[in-house]
């Protein structure tokens, strides 16, 4: 979608036509879905948060005024939302936690490793394995680090953009996504990934 | 940092990036259920947030047939047992109701005439100065023989008119024993006159 067919979609949003908004659903919902799968580690707190982002998109749309940032926008509202829903689930812990050998001793929740509940039947085994431990890699990240390294991938938005996004220097979102980045790869190949 | 050190944590970010879209992609994450079900919750919210900005909203077919049914249900019920017949029934039974009430408010006003007229003859007495003494005992005659005449209505034993002038005999007798003003017992006997000729 070039930014010119966006930036009409968004004139027609304001407008309130729902046939605008379904076509901006189609087009930023499996990002944003993946990309809140990855900071909630939750299938069912991602598809809950996705129908959010977009409740709020309705609400707050009328404010908006497009200059070409609407993904940054959104995924600032991803964000926001799936902040709010680990701070509530941390604040409630989960009685059953898998102990995942974190140096600092830290606890990851079954809910935060991954959604193991619901196993797709029809995937190979290898590809369960591969997603519980990207999984649990990334919720071993520090949440500031996990943020820049799945906006980068999902929102396809570059370091300066996820920096304003953000409102945290350059350099420092640089450095996030560098350490992220080297962490990932350095657990994930002791697991053999 | 180095303009060499930033240039080289920036190639070092695109490895690292180029090698974790590789692992995203052997392991996805898992398929987005339920994206008609956010679809229909956004368009409930855009209605609702167009009618709260003053739109008209669209009434759902599924009203309109509840709505229809409703109005179906109410004409069955309000139709069966509704005949001409009980039609016909209900009117009379209407008017016989409107009869009875006329009939029952010109008894009270009859009932209520004497009370009214003491309670009228009490204050009377407190006025500072009436040019005649009251006689209490000539009122309560009077009263005594309203109130048979009105048993008698009640009874049936008599006719409306005949107890109509007992009445107005009661009236002067109870005029004859004050002086202090007229014009309540003619207002009073208006009204009675006008109730009677009313029931009648």
């Amino acid at each position: 979608m070039t930014d010119g067919e966006l930036a009409q979609l968004i004139g027609r949003a304001q407008a309130r036509d729902p046939d605008a908004y379904d076509r901006i659903i189609d087009a930023f919902a499996p990002r944003l879905h993946g990309y809140l799968f990855r900071l909630t580690g939750s299938r069912e707190d991602a598809e809950d948060l996705l129908q959010e982002v977009f409740l709020r998109v309705v609400r707050t749309l009328e404010g908006y005024e497009h200059d070409g940032r609407f993904v940054g926008w959104l995924f600032r509202i991803a964000t926001n939302l799936a902040r709010d829903r680990i701070r509530r689930r941390q604040r409630t812990p989960r009685t059953l936690h898998l102990e995942v050998g974190v140096p600092t001793g830290e606890r990851v929740s079954w809910a935060s490793a991954g959604d193991l509940s619901e196993p797709a039947p029809d995937d190979p085994l290898m590809l369960d394995e591969q997603v519980d431990a990207l999984q649990r890699a990334v919720a071993r990240l520090p949440a500031a680090e996990r943020e820049v390294v799945m906006l980068r991938h999902f929102s396809g938005m570059t370091f300066a953009e996820i920096s304003e996004a953000m409102g945290t220097p350059l350099g420092t979102t640089l450095a996030r996504g560098h350490r992220a980045l080297g962490k990932l790869r350095k657990w994930l190949e002791e697991e053999d990934v | 940092m180095t303009k060499d050190a930033n240039d080289n944590m920036r190639r070092e970010i695109e490895a690292g990036e180029a090698w974790l879209a590789e692992v995203m992609q052997r392991s996805p994450a898992p398929p987005l259920r339920g994206l008609e079900s956010v679809k229909h919750r956004v368009r409930i919210e855009v209605d609702e947030s167009a009618i709260a900005f003053g739109a008209t909203p669209e009434v759902r077919p599924t009203v309109v047939e509840q709505v229809k049914q409703a109005v179906r249900a109410e004409l069955a019920t309000a139709g069966a047992g509704r005949g001409p017949a009980m039609q016909r029934a209900s009117w009379w039974i209407r008017r016989r109701a409107m009869m009875g009430t006329l009939a029952a408010a010109a008894v009270v006003a009859l009932l209520l005439t004497p009370v009214l007229l003491w309670d009228s003859r009490e204050r009377a007495g407190d006025r500072p100065t009436p040019s005649v003494a009251p006689t209490p005992a000539a009122e309560l005659a009077g009263v005594d023989q309203a109130w048979d005449d009105f048993e008698s209505v009640l009874s049936g034993e008599s006719e409306l008119e005949t107890e109509l002038s007992s009445l107005d005999t009661a009236i002067e007798s109870l005029r004859e024993g004050t002086a202090w003003s007229t014009d309540v017992f003619d207002a009073f006997e208006d009204e009675v006159v006008e109730g009677a000729d009313a029931a009648a």
